[in-house]
């Protein structure tokens, strides 16, 4: 070994003991109180800030406190999500979210914050519950660490990448999984799986010295996603009692419980009911090219098409960025996951030549048929505007393409109204699958695409009306019913809606309200909730104010923010 | 006698990455991106006309962002709009 390089090999063994030195050796969490916490006195508050909205959904973002009195008196405030909303048509905002001055220091005037969040806690990658994040950090915020699944951080990291938020200003991420709980001063947090659309989505149990809480997320019981963690409720209650035995309480005293879809009798359709129905579907037309619409953070449909697409020998070509958003964002997850990965360089490698053997996003995509379906060859998936798809024969292609909603410069509209500059061109040879529902609002854009569709004369059309090639997120009555039957709480209050969701929903729990001995609450944005052997709703008619934000038109991933507004 | 007036290439590095993947995209507009590696990445940045390598990539984490900014080049509406309700 020569001089310099010796000199190099001891430089990077100094760096990584002092990087060791600097890393602190967490305690083990206590799994009961301990002496001196069983003298902590003090109030936990709920307050949500967003998403209990008149009537969008969105903006998720809420705060628990524990606010400990006496001796040591102190605040501990934990910020669960922090999302944006979508305003409809007739807006003159593109987004919205709450109004987090009062939260995080300001880095350019070094404001301190009147009420300081702690960390962060999320529960999963959707739009509506991270969207502010990435605002929040490129308006100049210092945000806390956050707490979030390897997928989360992977989706978060992409918006601070597309806002260009400099690195040196991005927050910690503390990966979180299911029945690995995190201590942030006085409130213990049991992350708990939460079945849902896009990957790695959470349920939390919420502890503290007073009360105690099971925030939903947005929740189903499907049992068949792929990738998960999935729900089940042997899990959510062993790891409840786990949460509760922390401070020695014997029955939650609230659960939060998701009102998108639970006015739906029934149960929400799985995944896999969808993915069966697709592959039939496939099967039934072996010399129809098959195109299918998805959501782009639908990363169980996504890894589902890709196994119907290997089983049937087909390749998946991909048409449109938010889907391929989705398969970096599972890459880096594995990336994250593994402490190394697909898209990472050797460690220790910054010569102007690195040494980079790793793989590539297909091959994360790949490894994830093998582990979880046991698919050894993999699937063969090429980008739409990749030249080599000229040569795959149109029935060994599995189109998967965005635009489900009618966005006029997704992928699939695009096609439909005979855009020449799109890639993907539509035929009679096609059997074209929109595995999406019609969010309201955007029904005459998605009615116009399917038109567009049908005027092109292709083979099928096949949507939610035809055959089971959806399901949603969100869970219907009897998924809720399942939670709320592991979660025990003594109260309940539903959020994750539009006021009439919520009521809705609150109706249908009221029906069984005696025979799972709970109570029922509702609360709305800026209401503060006392939590403990009394949970006391507290309206506090001050409205919050939310930051109304316009993309600019030189750069789209910019925005600027209007005035405050109260809702 | 005419002078050569040609305009010499701009030069840009790892530093620009928005210049990376402008010069990604017109040089390479129907690769599939899903397949790169890491090492492919790095190949083709380097052949980018004007692109200088300088003290080499600032960290291993580059292509990662890279690979994200190319993508956000696409015309693609993002349906992430739509989350709340799906």
């Amino acid at each position: 070994m020569s001089r310099k390089n010796r000199r190099r090999r001891q430089q990077e063994q100094e760096a990584q003991a002092a990087a060791a030195a600097n890393t602190p050796v967490e305690a083990p969490i206590p799994t009961a109180p301990t002496a001196a916490e069983k003298l902590i006195s003090g109030d936990m508050v709920y307050r949500p800030k967003g998403g209990n909205n008149p009537e969008d959904i969105g903006a998720n973002t809420s705060l628990v406190e524990f606010h400990r009195v006496g001796k040591g008196k102190k605040t501990t405030r934990v910020m669960i999500d922090n999302g944006t909303m979508f305003p409809g048509e007739g807006s003159k905002y593109d987004s919205m979210m709450v109004d987090t001055d009062p939260y995080f220091q300001d880095r350019e005037t070094g404001a301190f914050p009147k009420e300081p969040v702690d960390a962060i806690v999320v529960t999963h990658a959707h739009e509506d519950h991270i969207g502010g994040i990435a605002h929040d950090a490129s308006r100049g915020k210092v945000l806390p660490d956050i707490y979030c699944t390897p997928l989360t951080q992977a989706f978060i990291e992409q918006s601070l990448i597309r806002r260009k938020v400099e690195q040196k200003s991005w927050p910690t991420f503390k990966t979180i999984q299911p029945g690995k709980p995190v201590q942030i001063g006085d409130i213990h947090i049991m992350p708990i799986a939460a079945s849902h659309s896009v990957s790695q989505s959470l349920a939390l149990a919420i502890t503290t010295p007073s009360g105690s809480m099971i925030h939903s997320g947005d929740f189903k019981a499907d049992q068949s996603l792929p990738i998960g963690p999935k729900f089940d409720a042997k899990d959510m209650r062993d790891l409840g009692q786990k949460a509760l035995a922390r401070y020695g309480h014997e029955r939650f005293d609230v659960a939060t419980v998701d009102s998108t879809r639970a006015y739906n009798p029934g149960y929400t359709p799985t995944e896999g009911m969808v993915a069966d129905e697709i592959d039939g579907i496939v099967k039934d037309n072996p010399s129809h090219r098959i195109v299918t619409a998805v959501m782009g953070r639908s990363t169980e449909r996504i890894l589902n098409m890709a196994k119907v697409a290997a089983e049937n020998d087909r390749t998946l070509v991909i048409h449109g960025g938010a889907i391929l958003m989705s398969l970096q964002a599972l890459a880096r997850a594995y990336e994250i996951e593994t402490g190394g990965g697909p898209m990472t360089a050797p460690k220790g490698k910054k010569s102007s030549k690195p040494k980079l053997d790793m793989g590539s996003v297909r091959s994360t995509l790949n490894a994830l048929l093998k582990d979880k379906y046991g698919i050894n060859g993999g699937v063969k998936i090429l980008e739409g505007r990749d030249q080599a798809v000229d040569h795959v024969p149109e029935a060994k292609q599995m189109v998967l393409a965005t635009g489900t909603q009618g966005e006029p410069l997704a992928a699939l509209p695009k096609a439909a109204r005979r855009d020449e500059k799109s890639l993907l061109q539509l035929s009679s040879n096609d059997v074209v699958i929109r595995s999406a529902s019609t969010i309201p609002g955007n029904e005459a854009a998605v009615g116009a695409v399917d038109a567009g569709i049908q005027s092109i004369g292709v083979a099928k059309l096949i949507t939610t009306n035809e055959a089971l090639v959806h399901s949603s997120g969100h869970g219907y009555a009897k998924d809720m019913d399942e939670y709320l039957e592991a979660a025990q709480a003594r109260t309940v209050i539903p959020v994750h809606g539009s006021v009439e969701l919520m009521e809705k929903n609150a109706e249908r729990i009221a029906t069984r309200a005696d025979e799972l001995d709970l109570s029922l609450e509702t609360m709305r944005n800026g209401d503060r909730v006392v939590i403990g052997q009394d949970v006391i709703v507290t309206p506090t008619n001050e409205p919050v104010e939310f930051l109304g934000m316009r993309n600019t038109v030189e750069d789209p991933e910019k925005s600027q923010m209007g005035p405050r507004i109260r809702l | 006698m005419t002078q050569d007036r040609r305009t010499p290439t701009p030069t840009f590095s790892w530093d620009d990455q928005q210049r990376i993947v402008e010069g990604l995209e017109t040089q390479y507009p129907r690769v599939s991106r899903v397949s790169l590696t890491p090492a492919d990445l790095d190949t083709m940045i380097r052949s980018l006309p004007g692109f200088v390598n300088g003290k080499g990539p600032p960290d291993d984490g580059i292509y990662n962002r890279l690979l994200v900014l190319w993508i956000a080049l696409d015309e693609d509406d993002d349906d992430g709009r739509w989350d709340a309700g799906a």
